[in-house]
Parts: C-alpha cells; structure tokens; sequence
C-alpha cells in the first residue's frame, strides 16, 4: 500500500519540473507586499520582507540590505543569561567615532587628538587605556592618553593623503566587537535558552568566539554561509530563506518548488542568480537564450564564436515548430543495429 | 516548519561508487552537480577534482542523498 501511495506522488519521467517550480512560486509572489517595512522602536532587528526579499535572494546579490545573523551557544551557556550577556558584549560593533565629543587632526606632525567622552565610554565600560592600546596596535601607531585626551601619532609620514586616510580608518576602526554588527539583541526560545539575533553581519569572525554554537549559528546572507560553511549549506540558507519570506505572507508552497530552485542556483558549485547572469544565462542553448533577454547580443556572440544549437531543450524546439522534449516528447525511439541487419534480412 | 540542519554529511564516493551512481542515475559524470575544490566541506574531506561526494540531505519533502562532482576551483 505503501509502495503505491509512493508511486502516486512521485514524479512522472518527463515532468516539467522546473516550469511547475517557477509557477508556483511565481503566482503567490504577485500577492506579496512590495514595501519593506520599518518597525521604529521595538526591540527588534530589521529584516528585510516580502518581495524585495525574495528577489533579494533569487536574483543572488552580493550584498543583502539588511543582512542579520541568528548566534546560538553550547550546551552550557544557552541557558544562562549572565554568560550570553557576556558574548554579547563581545558582538556589538562600537567605532572610536562614536566614543568621542570631538577631535583634531595635526597634519604637519600627523598627530590625532581624541577627546574622548566619558558618558559613552562608562556605557561600554571601557577605560581610556583601553582604547590606547587597542590604537596602539595599529602598525605604525603611536598612542598615548592623559585623561579623556588621547593622542594617536603615526610614526612614518609619508604624504598628506595618507596620512588623512589613516586618520579616518582609525576613527572608524571598531574598538570592541565584531566588524558589520551594528546590533545584537539577545532573545530567548520557547525552550528557555538564548540566542542572539544581530543587524549586520560577519560569520566568519563570529563563530571563532568560544561558547558559539558553529553547527547552528548562521547568516541570512548565503554568499557569507557558502564561504564559512560550502555551498551545502548555501543551498539550505537559500531555500529556508525562500520558504520563510513566503510563509511570513501567509502563502504556502511546497518546499519542493523551492528546494529545485536553491538546487538549481548552487548546482554550479558557486551561487548563481536566476536571471540573464545566473542560470538563464547558463543555458546551453543559443536559441533558448536568445528567446529569454538580450537576444541580439547572444546570436551575435554565436555567430562570431560558431556555437551549435543540438536543440534539445523547450524554448528552442517550440521556436522551430518541433515537438517539445517533455512528457511523452521526451521519449525516443532507437533500433539496435543488428536488428535492422535482421529486418532487411528478411 | 523545522528548519533544515544546516550542514549536512558530506562524504567522498570511491571511483566504482561514483561511476555506480551515475550509471543509476542514468547520467554522465560532467552533468552532475558541482562543488568546488575550494569548498570548505571538500576541503575537510580532501576531496580531488574528479571526486564524486555524497551529501546525505534532511529535507521537508523527505530524506535523500545529492550528489556532486568536485571541480577545480
């Protein structure tokens, strides 16, 4: 019984499946909201939803708008808030620029003067030695501090220009935390343990942290997750942020449709988007690329390069009026060579 | 929904396993998915250009194993 139920939902041989996928994502995605919105004063982080985001991660770009990143930690920090608050200390991204009520700059004897504030610097619970030695590691830095001024020399000048550009990294040099988190927010399961969400983010820097879970922590951003974790775990990235921007509508597709779709973008061993760059532009077909965008410019490239069309997909068999290579289409038959020796025997 | 395990078991196939495979799938060896040598996975497992790994996958739709080819890269 249970070998026919299986057979009745599996996939028929010569199934469009891919056609089926790009439907049924496509209908519900007309009903999705096209604005992203910004929730001002909750203790959340923003994310991007709806449409833009699931073009956002269709069309792969390099650079989501609002990349953010769930930390989760070991067994024995989980459950404890003081060692969670601890880690998050570490996350949260401060710049010197925001420590401070003002600064010089001395280009003749290219000296920067900080003058640090104090308030700020009580809420990050950090002293002003601190800061000198985390500017002191610079190389080519001299640092030194009396009270809330603190001076950072470079040692070698060597042109004006330069010595501007050190001056604005320093001052937009992280002090503590992690590079791209600009906030974390610790947040508690259903299962009593903690995690931390963050606005922003950088995989690869944060799961060095001792106590971090690296088995489930993870960025929304597949291009970071394919450099941390491979392209497996891109894929899964892809799809489960596919599947949640559509249930977030209140839309159901089968994860199926969207699991095709992430299997397609990472079959290539590297993310690839949908569009004319990413698989569509991968066809190997002339013709078939040339009936989807830019037609002009792919029968140019053919005709100069001498590509060959074997006219085995869809689109370019419906271009030349022959039968498609789908369902029954797609079967072919073939006569053994000694079985024609046979025929014409008789 | 559960959301799906983050990595899953990669393993590297011997020659035979590989050419098995393909022959089960009915498909040739440069069709197959591909993963680059690069790839922080197949580098754990030391897998060589020509390698044929094993990815045993915990999808919603059910449980199964994918399989890539490792290129250069």
């Amino acid at each position: 019984m249970a070998d026919i139920k299986d057979n009745e939902t599996s996939v028929v041989p010569g199934e469009a499946v891919g056609t089926v996928a790009a439907q049924s994502i496509g209908e519900p995605g007309t009903q999705m909201v096209l604005r992203t919105f910004h929730s001002a004063g909750t203790a959340s982080v923003v994310v991007s939803k709806g449409l833009p985001r699931l073009i956002e991660l269709i069309d792969a770009r390099k650079r989501p708008r609002f990349p953010s990143m769930h930390i989760y930690f070991d067994k024995g920090i989980s459950s404890k808030y003081e060692k969670v608050r601890e880690i998050w200390r570490m996350l949260e991204e401060v710049r010197l620029s925001s420590l401070i009520k003002g600064f010089d700059e001395d280009l003749r004897s290219a000296t920067l003067t900080l003058n640090l504030d104090r308030d700020k610097l009580a809420l990050y619970e950090l002293t002003s030695r601190q800061i000198v030695a985390k500017l002191a590691k610079r190389e080519g830095l001299q640092a030194s501090a009396e009270g809330d001024i603190v001076k950072a020399k470079i040692n070698k000048r060597e042109s004006l220009k330069s010595t501007r550009t050190v001056f604005v990294h320093v001052l937009k040099s992280a002090i503590i935390g992690i590079v791209g988190i600009s906030k974390a927010i610790i947040q508690q399961s259903e299962d009593g343990t903690f995690f931390i969400v963050t606005a922003g983010s950088n995989l690869e820097e944060v799961i060095k942290i001792s106590g971090i879970d690296a088995t489930r922590t993870y960025s929304d951003d597949p291009f970071e997750v394919n450099k941390v974790y491979g392209i497996e775990a891109a894929r899964n990235i892809i799809a489960n942020e596919i599947m949640q921007t559509i249930t977030e509508e209140g839309i159901t597709v089968s994860f199926r449709h969207v699991g095709l779709l992430a299997d397609t973008m990472c079959s290539f061993g590297a993310i690839k988007g949908a569009g004319r760059h990413g698989i569509a532009g991968n066809k190997e077909s002339v013709l078939a690329r040339a009936a989807f965008e830019e037609t002009v410019k792919h029968f140019i490239n053919a005709s100069v390069f001498g590509e060959r069309d074997m006219l085995r997909g869809t689109a370019e068999n419906i271009l030349i009026g022959k039968q498609i290579t789908l369902g029954t289409g797609r079967v072919r038959l073939s006569v053994r060579k000694s079985d024609i020796a046979k025929l014409s025997k008789k | 929904m559960e959301p799906l395990k983050l990595i899953p078991k990669h393993e590297v196939l011997s020659d035979s396993a590989a050419k098995a495979v393909a022959k089960k799938l009915n498909t040739p060896i440069d069709k197959f998915p591909k993963i680059l040598a690069s790839d922080v996975q197949a580098k754990l497992l030391n897998a060589k250009p020509g390698n044929m790994i094993a990815i045993s996958r915990h999808d919603p739709a059910g449980e199964y194993a994918y399989y890539r080819i490792v290129v250069p890269g």
